[in-house]
């Protein structure tokens, strides 16, 4: 005899308390030698983001952990880490989608000034390199400058970066070599270069023709599966390769 | 889960990359051996008997092994070329990997066969 069963998925399954095991890479410069690993356990909602994690181990465990965090929402962009092994944003990560046995640390290849905090200012120097503003010297005359559907698509992917730099700290060329520019860096590159309106281009294609530039990149797509945008940031640092290659010489 | 250090959890193409990198050197160290033993070649008995070395084993299964790390740079290069020249290919990347490194293990134990065939077959 077999009885028919249903599969009963409980709709208040996300807010279920679940047992979750926290693993985070502590360094305090003031008295560490080198980062050391802490362990947190703590009770949590399945539907919590790993954010609330760490919040609620800095406010009932350990104050003195540090992170950044600002909107919490994935669009601030501040709080970029590595969540099991990869570069995701805390904030948009629930326990339900990446397990209750996390191990956190800072992302790789900035310096971290503590715990998760890493000192951002390479990577917004690097931002700044390539020129990430519209430059156009002609008078508009008082009119927005004009823009078809079609041109404004051709950069549209690239618009939706955060500034959150995981994709430049996931890339191995980038942990290696301090001077590659990076992926972000070149992101924003690309939303202007294939601006319409912008008159620069050629300008940016030079610095990113750069020993710096995009050459250093080898194709590992880990800035791809990284991007919590989902931008294609290997393909567009692969369109800025050929737009150097062909538009010019 | 680990807790010294850990490793970053990129997908293939990470590898790809990674594998691109060790069997380049590999090629590159191989290069530097067969430049010496060739280079013995002005005392045509010392070359014989370093040549005769790689008739045993060991080096043959080394040679396997370079044939393989050959193969894989080979394709892998290819892939990165048609990534870079053909923008179509991008949307494929995980599938021209997983092609290209098939096509490296297939052809290293079609090749790796006639390489250690002779060891056993004593003609060597």
């Amino acid at each position: 005899m077999t009885t028919t069963t249903v599969e009963h998925t409980e709709p208040t399954a996300l807010i279920k308390e679940v047992d979750v095991h926290l693993t985070i890479k502590r360094f305090n410069p003031e008295v560490d030698v080198r980062p050391h690993w802490r362990e947190y356990d703590l009770r949590l909602k399945s539907s919590d983001t790993v954010l609330n994690a760490l919040i609620a181990v800095k406010g009932t465990i350990d104050g003195t952990l540090s992170f950044r965090r600002s909107c919490a929402h994935g669009v601030c962009g501040s709080d970029a880490m590595m969540i099991n092994g990869a570069n995701r944003l805390g904030c948009v990560n629930l326990i339900s989608s990446v397990g209750t046995d996390l191990v956190i640390e800072p992302v790789r290849g900035l310096p971290v000034i503590k715990d998760l905090v890493v000192d951002m200012e390479p990577f917004f120097a690097q931002y700044r390199s390539v020129l990430p503003y519209l430059i156009a010297n002609d008078d508009p005359g008082y009119k927005e400058r004009y823009q078809s559907p079609e041109d404004r698509a051709r950069f549209d992917d690239t618009t939706k970066c955060i500034l959150c730099g995981a994709c430049s700290t996931s890339c191995p060329v980038y942990w290696a070599n301090g001077a590659y520019v990076g992926p972000a860096a070149i992101v924003n590159a690309h939303r202007f270069i294939f601006d319409s309106r912008d008159q620069a281009a050629s300008e940016r294609l030079d610095i990113l023709n750069q020993k710096s530039g995009v050459w250093r990149c080898r194709t590992s797509f880990n800035c791809t599966e990284a991007c919590p945008r989902g931008i294609k940031v290997t393909q567009a640092i692969e369109e800025v390769k050929r737009a150097i290659l062909y538009d010019r010489s | 889960m680990s807790k010294g250090a850990t490793v970053y959890k990129g997908k293939s193409g990470q590898w790809a990359f990674v594998l691109h990198r060790i069997t380049g050197f590999l090629v590159f160290l191989f290069l530097l051996l067969h430049i010496v033993d060739v280079s013995t070649l002005n005392d045509p008995h010392v070359y014989n008997q370093i040549h005769q070395l790689y008739g045993n084993i060991f080096l043959r299964l080394f040679e396997v092994g370079l044939l393989f790390a050959l193969l894989f740079h080979a394709l892998n290069g290819l892939r990165v070329i048609m990534i870079d020249f053909w923008p179509g290919v991008i949307k494929n990347e995980k599938g021209v990997f997983n092609f290209m490194l098939s096509l490296a293990i297939v052809l290293t134990i079609i090749g790796g066969w006639f390489i250690v065939k002779p060891f056993f077959l004593g003609a060597h």
